[in-house]
């Protein structure tokens, strides 16, 4: 499972970097393409991140 | 050259025809909206269509014919179509090349024998010796890798709705060679199936050249005697999403709130 720790560097990096694909925030952070789905998944669920286009 | 005029008869002809086209393309005309003005009366709201010489100009993709039928909820749909194979851009391009040349080769089995042999766009057979795989970056440049047959097959729980942000490749089936391995796979079919959750393969490659990510589904009978685990590839993401942060976020991370208006204290 994706770790708090995961989803905490993910929403990070999308405050800083707004409008940041999942591949660029996978390479960015270095981290597998699933991971970074499943944190932005749970980070919608909790209201954090919304997608654009 | 030669001209003529035209007879008398042949021009009073022309005319005839001339009046008759015109009174033709009025009537035309009319039908043509009164239809319109019916048709916005009684049909809702729809996506203005392209008039039709656009619309002929505009080539259709290639694809393969077919015709379309759907006769439910109150429809009956009967649509020429066209049909492709979706073609998606895997997230880690490889190729086999030459190293000799930088040209790309693909494998291909030839004559009675089926010789393998590497042979690039022009059908020019290469040695194998200088065929290397490579991936292929964003910037051109290409870097020799290896990929190897996936032997440990690495699983990890992900929510199933997961699934559908992957584009399907291609589905394998899993199943355990004795009676243990047949009741393990039981109990993780059962613990995922339960959890609403899949597994999550990050790495799977048959050994060409490829390399997948790989979701784990668990199919249960009704009567939950037998499963099946079907292992789904995926080269690729369906779509690329922008994300944004919500205001929830950014007032979590602190930020600056107006403070509230105060009376200076001069007075």
């Amino acid at each position: 499972m994706v770790s708090e720790a995961i989803k905490k560097k993910v929403l990070d990096y999308v405050m800083k970097h707004p409008g940041a694909t999942e591949v660029e925030i996978a390479e960015a952070l270095d981290l597998h393409i699933i991971d970074v789905t499943v944190a932005l998944l749970l980070l919608e669920e909790d209201g954090l991140v919304k997608p654009v286009g | 050259m030669t001209s003529y005029k035209k007879k008398a008869s042949q021009q009073y002809a022309l005319k005839k025809r001339k009046k008759v086209l015109a009174k033709v393309q009025t009537k035309l005309k009319k039908a043509g909206a009164s239809k319109e003005k019916k048709a916005e009366t009684v049909l809702p709201a729809q996506p203005p269509a392209k008039p039709a010489e656009e619309a002929a100009e505009t080539p259709l993709p290639k694809g393969r014919k077919a015709t379309l039928h759907f006769k439910a909820f109150g429809l009956n749909i009967k649509a020429n179509v066209r049909y492709e194979t979706e073609k998606v851009d895997p997230l880690i391009k490889t190729a086999y090349v030459d190293m000799k040349d930088g040209k790309v080769v693909t494998r291909k089995f030839i004559g009675p024998k089926k010789r393998m042999v590497w042979v690039d766009e022009e059908g020019k057979e290469h040695d194998k010796k200088n065929v290397q795989l490579v991936q292929i970056l964003d910037d051109g440049r290409m870097v020799p890798i290896k990929i190897e047959k996936t032997s440990k097959i690495e699983v990890e729980p992900v929510p199933a709705k997961i699934m559908d942000e992957f584009h399907p490749h291609s589905f394998l089936e899993i199943w355990g060679e004795d009676a243990d391995d047949i009741e393990a796979l039981r109990d993780l079919a059962f613990e995922l199936k339960t959890r609403g959750m899949v597994g999550a393969v990050k790495k799977f490659s048959h050994g060409y050249g490829k390399v997948y990510v790989g979701f784990i589904r668990p199919i249960i009978s009704k009567d939950g005697k037998s499963f099946v685990l079907e292992m789904m590839l995926s080269e690729n993401k369906k779509r690329l999403r922008r994300w944004m942060p919500t205001e929830k976020a950014l007032t979590r991370a602190g930020k600056p709130k107006l403070e509230e208006p105060k009376v200076p204290e001069l007075w």
